[in-house]
């Protein structure tokens, strides 16, 4: 839950007489949902994207990746004013005729059709290696890209490669870099930046390295390309609860000053900006007990929302949601005892989503309600069991 | 001389006017705080020169989207249907519609309902056939990230009987009343729209 969901109104919508929870949560709106399902609030993305911005006191890009839903980009794409970052021709294809606002595109995976596709949309593309950069010299000078920008590699830039081959796999090592620029420099593309990012909740304990060795770094890239970048995109890795952490935003910002008085830094965020922007929806399909414990089933879970398997989490901390009682929900209340889980459809031993308090009652066909579910909502590890996909919503 | 006003008040409109206009512009969605369903699709786009083309639409715009195109053809809808009821002489309304994007609602595609990507040559040629009662909605407003518009509206009453409750009617409506930049003007008979 983050620091935002425990406001006393939701950010956006509208909210019922003399309740906190939003208007469409009432059993008779709820009803009318296809469930499994998500509710996108536009007003909430628009709010914390600015929220995060004001704290970071740079640019900031939207890593769609964690929120590719066209209806959501067109209602926020106003409000992303430093641009997206795209990682694929299916993301690229999202965005494209639908805004003029500034992309990106970085993959280790971009090929020849995607990085076609970048050049004739105006994209600044992220080379990741260098053979991306070889593939983009042999398109040119028929094929007029923007001048790029390179992705380092995070563990290679801080000097933390332990052992050799260690780090994760994006972006070029240092001596490859440097050999990018003068490669690139001598085909006549033009070196706009670098990008550096070191994984998802990664800020705290890398975002202090990242700047110190990016400014240790640009005078020999500077030096190399002939000319000075324009900008340096260092990441982010923030989390869905980065209010929690203001104190450390504060003494991050002072930290930028240096970096900033000799060229544009920008921070990118998927995670901080859709996560509290929605939320999963599941129907209650049966209750049942097991060896003195409760089970309720529900029709949606990790097939659906796979951030509720909290992967990315050292301990997994159950969610709670929310139990709206529907009118129509078939049988009496049933009373329920010792521990009670909320589990998805998916016939996975892993597809645990939420705990329930033992005092809530709960019959089949109520609706629950995991909030702070709107980021990385189309990751999914397989498609197994063909469950139905969920449905898709916005709030006006 | 036309009688023009930024409020719905008809106080002034009793009789003499052969027309009135009510236009102005939303600001927020009719649907405020209720779920729709998702609409749209990323392009089935592959080569480069389909780039290109695509790229021309993306242009600022100064008003936002604020309705899925469901929701704006299911709000004329309900504005055809409303107008209807609180105006019975109404026998033929004409709306500026492109290509839908959706399955239309029933009370779009009555025999009494035209869809038209310029209604007003179309009500110009029903009127020369001495028809009045016409209801046309001049509508703009944006549903996609490429639509041009500004989310304006424009009701025009043609029918002197029908002045009178029309505006009775917009007044009590509760999103034409709040319209921004809103306006009325009547027109009184003999007159045209550019007379004053």
């Amino acid at each position: 839950m983050s620091a935002r969901g425990t406001l006393p109104l939701p950010v956006g919508g509208m909210t019922s007489p003399g309740s906190s929870e939003p208007a469409w949560t009432a059993p008779g709106e709820l009803a009318r949902l296809e469930t499994p399902c998500y509710v996108f609030d536009p007003a909430t993305v628009e709010s914390d994207y600015s929220d995060l911005k004001r704290a970071l006191g740079t640019p900031l890009l939207v890593s769609l990746k964690a929120n590719p839903n066209a209806d959501l980009f067109v209602r926020c794409a106003p409000t992303f004013v430093d641009g997206i970052e795209l990682a694929s021709q299916g993301e690229l294809n999202v965005v494209v005729g639908r805004s003029p606002v500034a992309k990106f595109i970085n993959t280790p995976a971009m090929d020849q059709t995607l990085m076609r596709a970048g050049i004739a949309s105006r994209a600044t593309l992220i080379l990741d290696s260098l053979p991306q950069v070889e593939m983009l010299t042999s398109l040119t000078p028929k094929a007029k890209p923007l001048p790029v920008m390179l992705r380092l590699n995070a563990a290679s830039l801080v000097g933390n490669v332990a052992p050799p081959g260690g780090g994760d796999h994006f972006g070029m090592d240092v001596p490859d870099a440097m050999k990018a620029i003068i490669r690139l420099r001598a085909s006549g593309v033009g070196l706009r930046g670098l990008h550096v990012f070191a994984g998802s909740h990664s800020f705290k304990s890398w975002s202090p390295m990242i700047l110190t060795a990016v400014e240790r770094l640009l005078p020999a890239v500077e030096a190399a390309a002939g000319a000075p970048v324009d900008l340096v995109n260092v990441g982010g890795g923030f989390p869905e609860d980065w209010r929690v952490q203001s104190a450390l935003f504060d003494e991050y910002r002072r930290s930028l000053s240096r970096l900033s008085s000799r060229v544009k830094v920008y921070h990118e965020s998927g995670r901080a900006v859709f996560s509290g922007c929605g939320h999963f929806v599941t129907k209650v399909i049966a209750v049942k007990s097991v060896n003195g414990g409760h089970v309720v089933i529900c029709d949606g879970g990790i097939a659906q929302c796979f951030n509720l398997a909290q992967t990315e989490r050292v301990m997994k901390r159950l969610r709670r949601p929310v139990v709206v009682p529907m009118r129509e929900a078939s049988g009496a209340p049933k009373a329920l005892s010792g521990q009670v889980r909320v589990v998805g459809n998916s016939c996975s031993r892993a597809d645990v989503v939420g705990e329930l308090d033992p005092a809530v009652t709960v019959r089949p066909g109520d609706r629950l309600v995991f909030s702070d579910c709107g980021a990385y909502t189309t990751y999914s590890p397989t498609a197994f069991l063909n469950l139905r996909a969920p449905t898709l919503y916005l709030v006006s | 001389m036309m009688y023009r006003s930024n409020t719905l008040e008809c106080a002034p409109l009793t009789v003499g006017f052969r027309a009135v206009r009510v236009s102005g512009r939303l600001t927020h969605s009719p649907y405020a705080g209720m779920p729709y369903l998702s609409e749209l699709r990323p392009w089935p786009l592959q080569q480069p020169h389909e780039y290109t083309s695509i790229g021309m639409f993306e242009v600022p715009y100064e008003q936002p989207v604020i309705m899925s195109s469901q929701q704006r053809d299911g709000w004329l809808a309900d504005l055809v249907t409303s107008a209807i009821q609180a105006v019975p002489g109404i026998n033929l309304t004409v709306i500026r519609m492109g290509g839908p994007e959706s399955q239309l609602p029933a009370a779009l595609l009555g025999q009494d309902v035209l869809l038209a990507n310029e209604p007003g040559p179309v009500v110009a040629r029903t009127q020369a056939d001495d028809r009045d009662g016409i209801f046309e909605i001049w509508q703009d407003i944006r549903t996609e990230g490429y639509s041009e518009g500004n989310n304006s509206l424009v009701l025009t009453m043609h029918g002197a009987a029908l002045v009178a409750p029309f505006v009775t009617f917009a007044a009590s409506h509760p999103e034409l009343s709040r319209l921004a930049d809103l306006s009325l003007t009547a027109v009184p008979a003999g007159c045209g729209w550019g007379e004053e």
